[in-house]
């Protein structure tokens, strides 16, 4: 009785796989050729002999049907044009992307863009005397090139920054001509010439060519992180002529997303992003990261990355410190890690870049550093290490070498013989001025927000009175202070890690303080701000600009 | 026996369920083929201006009998559109459009070829090693526009759309309250009393005058100011002194190395990103 219910049951298990023999391998889709299809595959290329890359306007582009599927091909290139056969060669008539779709007849269809530049004058400068273009006193001229296999008449008008020069010596604006001969720039920084030419009477787009123009003396070099735009840098120049006007130059090199601090060391900047998500997120696992150091030199003709990070976002690299062969670089809350200037192209993992110092190997932790205490600025004076902390844990947190735990602190473990100093008070950025021994930082709590500077004996004495900070407070010329914007939903970030002033950098030959501000008062413009001991005010260096970090580097050239 | 029949039976028709060419296990599982040649390379720079010529390390080697012929670089071309606006006169609430794109544009292409050498063996690297660059074209070059002190309509037009001008100032009307037409009308000088518009009733938590419009509803007279605000003072921002609008577009390279041997089997090297300025 038993054996016959087995045999029934293996019966059915026979009857089931042989109905699933029967269907596993044919797909239930239907086939024709309005779907698209794997097994349909095309390349392009442009067959003239000239401008290859280029995918001007009426380039010969040759079509090629790489199919595994076997049919008839026809072609639909988007333009409203339309052709069939294995391999075809087509022009388009506009610049633009268009859709080119391939399809074999009973098999389907592949989409692909293909885009088409117009045509665009190319200008460039012909070599020149001087290793570099040097403010008023450097000759350049351009070369044009512009494709014109029709021969079709061209026409060229040329628009020099305020400032340019001809020959002569006279004031040049505009030139009509394709050569406008030699120029000079009178001013120092980016100085853009502009080119717009017609092809047979047809407007093309217009090209720029971004000259960079350095001062007549050696000067050192401010950098500076633009939000959603580029590197910038700017001459520091105290002794311009009234008439010459210093105006930033663009490197060419994107910021990245929240680039909070920028470091300075030997001829390379490097740039320590955070990526996207630089506040809360919940990124349960924990592959949200992106961030990255990458390194641009001086002059902006190289990029490469340091290190990037696609685990956590938490673990993204925000703010940093260098110190001999080493950048040190903090997360959003946990710790600090270390990597050797010389590393290229690292992946961030906690195996390979273990924390330096974390918030539970210090004898703080639980007599004022909390778990997860926000990250700021930090960085050593006079061999103490001074780590800002803006949330669960709130003030400079400084300790020595000799302090940092090897294992999670403990009841018996001593707090730090240095102590916190603006206890309780949200520091976000400082510098160290050793040679006129003070602090600069600054702070956002509510109504004591703005730049502040004092000696370190100041800053203890301070202790956690807010009302104690007012000398120290640093004003505008009309007696404003700087207020950064620290209102959800108007600025960046949110409570206990708005973007505020996110690092200072110190001119050492003046002493001045260079910051970006992102103003939360209507009547204060942001920009990049520098606090002038000459003057003794925070003074307006660029107007309008929204900026991360800012870093200087010293070492005088007239360029870069 | 009977059992024993069946269960090979089940073996074999369960060996022919994931033998078909969709489930192939040993494809799966082992590589089937020649041994292609192993590349690996370094560009100088991920950032690069357009035009200019991407400067790259490479080495390479093979295992195979089939002697190395050549090396290729291709790359395909992709682009970041990024673009924001906001109005920066709205007290109740932030309004701005911001779209992000990211699209290739152009399929991989070949752009260079590098005949092989044997010059280029390198002994204490046990690889073929040589230096060299691959073309870019100056058509690639990118486009910013940012926060701009002087408006450009054109520009607007050209990297925004025909439509959007009109698009962003119906939607953003259609969402203010009296206090943000108030900061508008008041900042770009239009009104000088703009309370004339609105009744008014003593709030008795803050002691205050709270200010609305008559019935809930937008005045005429406040309409018609709106209707007659062009598109550039919506998006000026008074703070900074320059319009709240940023456009950038970049071009980036996705490159690759292929090193062939004779028999035209390629090894690929990783794929490198190249941002051009």
């Amino acid at each position: 009785m038993k054996a016959m219910k087995k045999e029934k049951l293996y019966s059915y298990l026979l009857l089931l796989l042989v109905t699933l023999v029967g269907v596993s391998c044919k797909d239930q889709y239907p086939s024709p050729e309005e779907l698209p299809s794997s097994k349909v595959a095309f390349e392009y290329s442009i067959i003239d002999e000239n401008y290859q890359l280029d995918y001007y306007v009426g380039a010969s582009i040759q079509f090629v049907n790489t199919s595994y599927a076997e049919g008839e091909c026809t072609w639909d290139f988007g333009d409203g044009n339309t052709g069939t056969g294995d391999v075809i060669v087509h022009k388009f008539e506009n610049q633009g992307t268009y859709k080119v779709r391939l399809t074999v007849a009973g098999q389907g269809y592949v989409d692909q863009n293909i885009f088409i530049c117009d045509i665009k004058p190319i200008v460039s400068i012909n070599p020149m005397e001087d290793e570099f273009c040097e403010v008023r006193k450097t000759l350049i001229s351009f070369s044009v090139v512009l494709p014109n296999p029709e021969e079709l008449e061209e026409e060229y008008n040329w628009t020099f920054p305020e400032g340019t020069l001809n020959s002569n010596g006279e004031e040049i604006t505009t030139y009509a001509g394709k050569d406008p001969g030699q120029v000079q720039f009178g001013n120092v920084g980016s100085q853009t010439v502009t080119l717009s030419a017609k092809l047979g009477g047809r407007s093309l787009e217009e090209s720029k060519l971004n000259v960079q123009v350095g001062y007549n003396k050696n000067v050192p070099t401010l950098y500076y992180a633009v939000k959603t735009g580029n590197i910038m840098a700017l001459k520091l120049i105290s002794d311009a002529p009234a008439d010459m006007e210093v105006m930033p130059f663009d490197m060419g090199v994107k910021s990245g997303q929240h680039p909070l601090n920028i470091l300075f060391a030997d001829s390379l900047l490097y740039v320590l992003d955070c990526g996207k998500q630089f506040t809360y997120v919940d990124d349960a696992d924990e592959n949200m990261g992106d961030g990255k150091i990458f390194i641009m030199s001086k002059d902006g003709s190289k990029v490469e990355t340091m290190l990037s990070n696609s685990g956590a976002a938490f673990n993204d690299p925000f703010y940093g410190y260098i110190e001999g062969s080493k950048l040190y670089f903090a997360d959003r809350n946990t710790g600090i890690c270390t990597i050797n200037l010389s590393e290229r192209n690292q992946t961030l993992n906690r195996d390979n870049f273990p924390y330096y110092v974390q918030n539970n190997h210090l004898g703080y932790y639980g007599r004022g550093l909390s778990y997860g205490a926000m990250n700021a600025c930090f960085g050593k004076i006079n061999g103490i290490w001074y780590w800002l902390k803006t949330y669960n844990g709130q003030g400079m947190f400084r300790f020595s070498d000799s302090d940092i735990l090897t294992v999670d602190r403990v009841e018996s473990d001593p707090a730090p013989s240095a102590g916190i100093a603006l206890n309780g008070m949200c520091p976000k950025s400082f510098v160290w001025d050793a040679a006129n021994q003070v602090i600069y930082f600054t702070i956002y709590d509510a109504k004591y927000e703005g730049l502040y500077r004092c000696t370190l004996e100041q800053l203890d004495a301070i202790g956690t009175n807010r009302d104690n900070l007012a000398p120290y407070q640093l004003k505008m010329a009309n007696g404003k202070s700087v207020t950064p914007i620290t209102e959800t939903g108007v600025g960046e970030g949110s409570t206990g890690e708005f973007i505020t002033i996110c690092q200072l950098a110190l001119d050492p030959t003046t002493g001045c303080v260079y910051f970006g501000l992102r103003s939360g008062d209507a009547t204060v413009k942001s920009g990049l701000m520098r606090y002038n001991p000459a003057t003794g005010f925070i003074e307006t260096v660029v107007e309008g600009v929204e900026i991360y970090g800012v870093a200087i580097n010293n070492n005088p050239s007239k360029l870069f | 026996m009977k059992t024993k029949s069946y269960f090979l039976l089940l073996f074999v028709l369960a060996a022919s369920l994931v033998g078909c060419n969709k489930y192939d296990t040993i494809a799966e599982e082992v590589i089937v083929g020649y041994m292609a040649p192993q590349v690996y390379w370094n560009v100088e720079s991920s950032t690069v201006t357009a035009g200019n010529p991407v400067p790259f390390t490479t080495q390479y080697y093979t295992t195979g009998t089939s002697p190395i012929t050549k090396l290729e670089v291709w790359y395909s071309v992709k682009e970041d559109i990024s673009k924001v606006v906001s109005c920066p006169w709205t007290v109740t609430f932030s309004y701005s459009y911001s779209s992000a794109v990211n699209e290739l544009k152009r399929i991989s292409q070949l752009v260079s070829t590098y005949e092989q050498n044997s010059d280029y063996w390198n002994d204490s690297l046990h690889a073929y090693s040589f230096n060299a660059t691959f073309p870019t074209s100056n058509t690639l070059s990118s486009t910013s526009w940012n926060k701009p002190t002087s408006f450009d309509s054109l520009k607007m037009v050209s990297y925004f759309g025909p439509d959007f001008m009109t698009e962003f100032k119906d939607s953003l009307y259609g969402l203010m309250q009296v206090k943000d037409f108030q900061k508008m009308y008041e900042g770009l000088g239009l009104v000088e009393h703009f309370n004339q518009y609105c009744d008014s009733t003593i709030n008795e938590n803050t002691g205050q005058w709270d200010y609305y419009f008559p019935g809930d509803t937008i005045p005429t007279a406040i309409a018609d100011i709106y209707k007659s605000i062009p598109f550039s003072d919506l998006i000026y921002n008074s703070s900074n002194a320059n319009y709240d609008v940023e456009y950038n577009r970049t071009y980036l390279l996705d490159a690759v190395i292929k090193c062939y041997d004779e028999q035209g089997t390629a090894g690929t090297g990783l794929t490198k990103e190249i941002t051009l300025n």
